[in-house]
């Protein structure tokens, strides 16, 4: 007896995570590269800093 | 790494609280810049040295721009973003905003100069690297000797 409650209380424990989860994962707003990712190199063209007037690659 | 499609809102406030933190961490190697998007280059150019010396923002955080709407494609930055930044440190991003636009207030500049720490070396980091420069000049130093002695050698 005491079994099957802890069996339906993981159940309904998970089910709850996972809808959770799904619904914060749908309403966020993404941009960009996310933590653990790798800022590739790419070029820029500097105005106001110490390149000014310079194409290069500040990552 | 910041990137903007706009000129707007608290960039100013979060632009120049970059600044400051550059101007701090010196030491550390803490690094900024900010890159807009945009189709029109020239026009994008005059605006930002109208702001970085409106807002008095230092060569601490160069201003600068892409001429392309979509950012760096491996960037992947949302067609609807009108802020996003990234902080990152050993090659990885440790923290990531991205705001749509008009959504990024005061309270968000605050949330996201307090991650600036995690960037940032520990003590451990901070001795390790300074030890490493004091070698590098000490290295430097023994090697001018040796040529200083070589070209004396070389005259008699």
């Amino acid at each position: 007896m005491s079994t099957r409650w802890l069996v339906g209380l993981s159940l309904a424990a998970t089910l709850a995570c996972g809808a959770s989860f799904g619904r914060a994962g749908e309403g966020e707003f993404k941009s960009g590269l996310q933590p653990g990712e790798t800022p590739a190199a790419f070029q820029c063209r500097d105005i106001t800093g110490p390149n000014k007037g310079k194409s290069l690659c500040y990552v | 790494m910041l990137f903007a499609r706009e000129v707007t809102g608290p960039l100013s406030s979060l632009l120049k609280q970059f600044d400051a933190s550059v101007a701090k961490n010196k030491d550390a190697d803490l690094k900024s810049f900010a890159v807009f998007l945009t189709e029109d280059s020239e026009a994008m150019e005059t605006k930002l040295k109208a702001f970085s010396e409106k807002e008095k923002i230092s060569e601490n955080v160069p201003l600068t721009v892409v001429e392309s709407l979509s950012g760096p494609e491996p960037y992947k930055i949302n067609k609807d973003a009108e802020v996003t930044v990234m902080l990152y440190n050993k090659g990885k991003v440790v923290s990531n905003f991205a705001f749509k636009a008009g959504e990024m207030k005061e309270k968000d500049v605050k949330a996201i100069v307090a991650q600036i720490p995690k960037i940032l070396p520990d003590e451990g980091e901070l001795k390790e690297k300074a030890e490493r420069e004091a070698k590098l000049k000490k290295d430097v130093e023994e090697l001018k000797k040796k040529l200083e002695a070589a070209k004396e050698k070389e005259k008699k």
